[in-house]
């Protein structure tokens, strides 16, 4: 009896590398990566940090000033009112993260709204809202950011509202010019041509398309956004006193600076490591969407 | 006779990562005084970087192989100030895309007037007067209006004969053309293929002329000591007489190439496509078959 | 043709100017809070606060009391600092010199920076590029008064070769320089950064490479063709440039307080203590001011020294 052979099975071979469908996480250059992972890091210490920690970020005691980074019960010392340095930058990240990535997402949610309808609203409502928005191009961000938060009054709910405000036009000015860049692509005229209603076309092929350009930039500003909010603690403004907030920490050691250097620029070093940590990733993030983007 | 620029087995090779790509392989090549040498490829064939190897003006990053002398001189390795001394002066390059070539921001006359201060012994007045005498040569109408007007006033034709004219004006006795027609259209391109034919008779300087058009190829490749090369993958596949090479080929992708140029001989939808098994086959060295003619033999 | 680019541009800087005042006036009215209850304190009676009003004009129609607030800011009339108790317009000129100096110091430093690291960023080796590249982009996203800071304590206190603060004018240049530099430095760094990345992809385009190579081609010396192509980076790096002034003019509100310099930025902190809005609308105005004035200068510059733009202007 002859057997027969079963046909040998050939393995597919595998795929090429730059084929396969990798995550986002997997095409992010390896910066990016480290800066990702070192924000979910911070963030997950100043959520969680104030949950499990039992210390008090207010209890201050007076003979305990200013004690120096590895002192029994405070790993990182003491600011100048000898409150607990560790547990006032959990607590201060937690403010400031919060105080800065709100109005990132309020501006993109409003800037969106805006560049779709100055990209699509036609020629004169694009010129009329390009001309509003430009008016607030006449003034440093600081400054606007600044002067609007004196306007509103003190409070960290003023900040993140000038905040907001400050962010809304480049935004809009941003994704208005994605739009532009994709509007007259084939894909936007093909669901145009085939009886797409504006607000459909707006909402299904525009949004999705310029999403990840407006992603990668906002995730970007969330640096700046710390930036402004730390220097409007820092002059006085923003969250009011004693409540932990980077900004402010910084203006409460900057007594010290002149004897506690390494002490005093603990709450500098991290608003420094924030502000620089999401416009690594924001870039990263940007290059990594860019694939999937339609040219 | 002495070969006026020779380059043997040059390579081009680019690094990314892990992976290298080889760009040129292999070439070799003489080009005799008052010649041409059509270098004829597809895009993608690394001929433009032949090109720029060629007069040592590859990207950065390129990691280049084999040797280049030009007129007995080794011109590669070469120091970049031996190099200077040779470029404008002894090597001329058009390149294909005129608006890129030449400077947004000056007039036409001083972009001349600044590469003829470096070749001639001029004071101003005389540089301005021999500026229009070589956008004459050029046959530029109206030379004198033209070297008061920046480049973005001119059409594409006149910016690549600006383009020609200041490649000329060292004097020199090689000129790589690369793709100097293709971004015109079809009759300004013509005019240009005529003038670089003219210019080599009556300047007597030969010219490396990279196209992708075998019919540009023929215009500019017609005299009996001009040469004509095929390009495949980085490589030589044929190289050999213009007239043999474009009538009587004898590489199979060359062949190939031909069947595929539309011409009244060929009727309409026999319109041949170069076979995909001649494109990718793994070509090896190169075997002479007749005087100045040889062509690759594919590996066994 | 370059007249009509100048003029279109100047009628849009008096439109954003105007923009820019409207602005700054509404901000202030919608502000919660009566000035008169600044003014008065909280003991005045309702009628010496509509005699205030009145005397204020603040009981007229709102575009009326911008018409007169802008017709009053035209003729040098700034109103009255609430907090200083003079008229705002004296008190904007002493802190406009400061700024002055020290923005232009800053600018010198901004442009100095560029330049290196723009040129840095795309020189062989490899090494060098990356070092260019993480330094701009450190430099462009780190807050100021963070830098500030660190500079400070390693230059001021660590090893002190500068002094720590303040300003001493009457001293000569060179004390005074010395008070400058640190704080210039600081301000310079992210709009240095940022006029780096500009001229960065200036010259990265495929077609400034074009051109690289057929200069080079044609025999033109290395440091011409350097020339060549910066000055065709000129149009895209100067918008860039000219905002970036115009932050440094004023955005060194930080660095002004690190440095206890009595600039722009330390005299509109000085205002949101005691909620002192003429002096802020007055400080505010004059930065937008300045902020367009350079705007548009660096808009004219680049059209004069572009040829394409001077052609389209005409059009």
């Amino acid at each position: 009896m002859t057997v027969t052979r079963p046909a040998q099975v050939t393995s597919t071979p595998a795929r090429p590398d730059r084929f396969r469908r990798r995550t986002l996480f997997a095409r992010l250059t390896p910066g990016g990566r480290l800066a990702l992972i070192l924000i979910l890091a911070l963030a997950a210490v100043a959520i969680v940090g104030p949950l499990v920690s039992h210390a008090d970020p207010y209890a201050a005691e007076a003979g305990r000033r200013l004690l120096p980074i590895g002192s029994d019960g405070h790993p990182l010392g003491t600011d100048a009112e000898g409150r607990d340095m560790l547990t006032r930058l959990m607590y201060g990240m937690r403010t400031s993260l919060i105080a800065a990535v709100t109005p990132v997402l309020l501006s993109l949610a409003i800037g969106v709204a805006v560049g779709l309808l100055a990209g699509l609203g036609g020629r004169i409502v694009n010129a009329i809202v390009m001309r509003l928005l430009d008016v607030t191009f006449a003034f440093p961000a600081v400054l606007l950011a600044l002067f609007l938060a004196t306007a509103l009054g003190q409070g960290l709910r003023t900040t993140i509202i000038a905040l907001t405000a400050v962010w809304i036009p480049p935004t809009a000015r941003i994704a208005a010019g994605e739009i532009a860049r994709i509007r007259e692509l084939d894909f936007v005229t093909v669901a145009r041509v085939s009886g797409a209603g504006p607000v459909s076309v707006a909402l299904r092929q525009i949004t999705p398309a310029i999403l990840p350009g407006v992603l990668a930039w906002s995730t970007s500003l969330v640096g700046g956004s710390i930036a402004i909010v730390g220097g409007l603690g820092f002059v006085g403004l923003g969250a009011p006193s004693p409540q932990a907030e980077l900004g402010s920490m910084i203006k409460d050691m900057q007594s010290a600076v002149y004897t506690d250097a390494v002490l005093a620029l603990l709450p500098a070093l991290v608003t420094l490591l924030l502000a620089l940590l999401f416009p690594l990733f924001g870039d990263a993030l940007g290059r990594a969407l860019a694939g999937r983007r339609p040219a | 006779m002495t070969a006026l620029l020779q380059a043997r087995d040059l390579g081009v090779s680019f690094r990314y990562g892990t992976r290298t790509s080889q760009v040129v392989r292999d070439v070799s090549l003489d080009i005799a005084e008052r010649s041409v040498l059509a270098v004829l490829g597809e895009s993608g064939s690394g001929k433009t970087m032949l090109a720029r190897t060629l007069i040592g003006l590859e990207p950065a990053g390129a990691e280049v192989r084999g040797s280049v002398e030009f007129a007995g001189r080794p011109t590669r390795p070469a120091r970049p100030a031996a190099r200077r001394r040779l470029l404008g002066r002894e090597i001329g390059l058009v390149s294909q895309d005129p608006a890129a070539s030449l400077d947004a921001m000056r007039t036409v006359g001083a972009q001349l007037a600044e590469v003829l201060r470096r070749h001639e012994r001029l004071d101003r007045r005389a540089r301005r007067d021999e500026a229009v005498r070589r956008l004459e040569q050029v046959h530029i109408r109206h030379p004198e209006q033209v070297v008061r007007k920046y480049p973005s006033e001119l059409s594409g034709g006149m910016r690549q004969r600006v383009s020609i004219a200041l490649a000329l004006c060292g004097r020199p006795r090689l000129l790589v053309a690369d793709e100097p027609s293709s971004a015109l259209d079809a009759i300004v391109g013509a005019r240009v293929v005529d003038l670089l034919d003219e210019l080599r008779r009556t300047t007597g300087t030969s010219i490396v002329f990279v196209t992708h058009d075998i019919a540009v190829a023929a215009r500019i490749a017609h005299e009996p000591q001009d040469r004509v090369a095929v390009m495949l993958h980085g490589r030589f596949v044929e190289q050999g007489p213009a007239a043999e090479v474009l009538t009587r080929p004898r590489h199979a992708y060359t062949a190939s190439l031909l069947a595929g140029e539309p011409s009244a001989a060929i009727p309409r939808g026999k319109l041949a496509t170069v076979p995909r098994e001649l494109r990718d086959a793994d070509w090896g060295p190169l075997r002479q078959v007749a005087d100045h003619h040889w062509v690759c033999e594919e590996a066994a | 043709m370059l007249a009509r680019h100048i003029a279109r541009r100047t009628a849009e800087s008096l439109v954003s100017l105007a923009g820019a005042a409207l602005l700054v006036f509404v901000v202030v009215r919608a502000a919660p809070g009566d000035p008169t209850g600044n003014l008065l304190g909280p003991l005045a009676t309702d009628e010496q606060r509509a005699v205030l009003r009145a005397d204020l004009g603040l009981d007229k129609p709102l575009l009326t009391q911008f018409g007169i607030w802008i017709r009053n800011v035209l003729h040098g009339d700034f109103g009255t600092s609430i907090s200083q108790n003079r008229p705002v317009l004296p008190v904007l000129g002493e802190a406009l010199g400061t700024t002055l100096m020290l923005a232009g110091l800053a600018t010198v430093f901004a442009l100095l920076i560029g330049l290196v690291l723009g040129n840095l960023s795309r020189r062989r080796p490899r090494a060098l590029r990356g070092a260019a590249d993480v330094t701009e982009a450190v430099l462009l996203s780190a807050p100021q008064y963070t830098v500030a800071l660190i500079l400070l304590i390693v230059l001021c206190v660590t090893i002190p070769v500068f002094p720590a603060g303040g300003l001493i004018t009457d001293a000569g240049p060179s004390v005074l320089l010395s008070h400058l530099t640190l704080p210039a430095i600081a301000l310079a760094l992210p709009p240095g950064a940022m006029i780096a990345r500009s001229l960065k992809t200036a010259l990265a385009d495929p077609g400034v490479a074009e051109l690289a190579a057929a200069l080079q081609a044609r025999g033109v010396a290395p440091a011409a063709v350097a020339a060549h192509l910066h000055r065709n980076a000129l149009p895209a790096v100067l918008p860039v440039t000219g905002l970036q002034i115009g932050t440094m003019l004023g955005g060194a509100v930080f660095i002004e307080t690190i440095f206890s310099l009595p600039g722009l930025g330390s005299l509109a902190l000085q205002a949101i203590g005691p909620r002192d809005y003429p002096l802020l609308q007055g400080v505010v105005l004059l930065v937008a001011a300045m902020f367009i004035g350079v705007m548009f200068v660096a808009d004219v510059i680049a059209a004069a020294v572009d040829p394409r733009i001077r052609k389209a202007a005409a059009r």
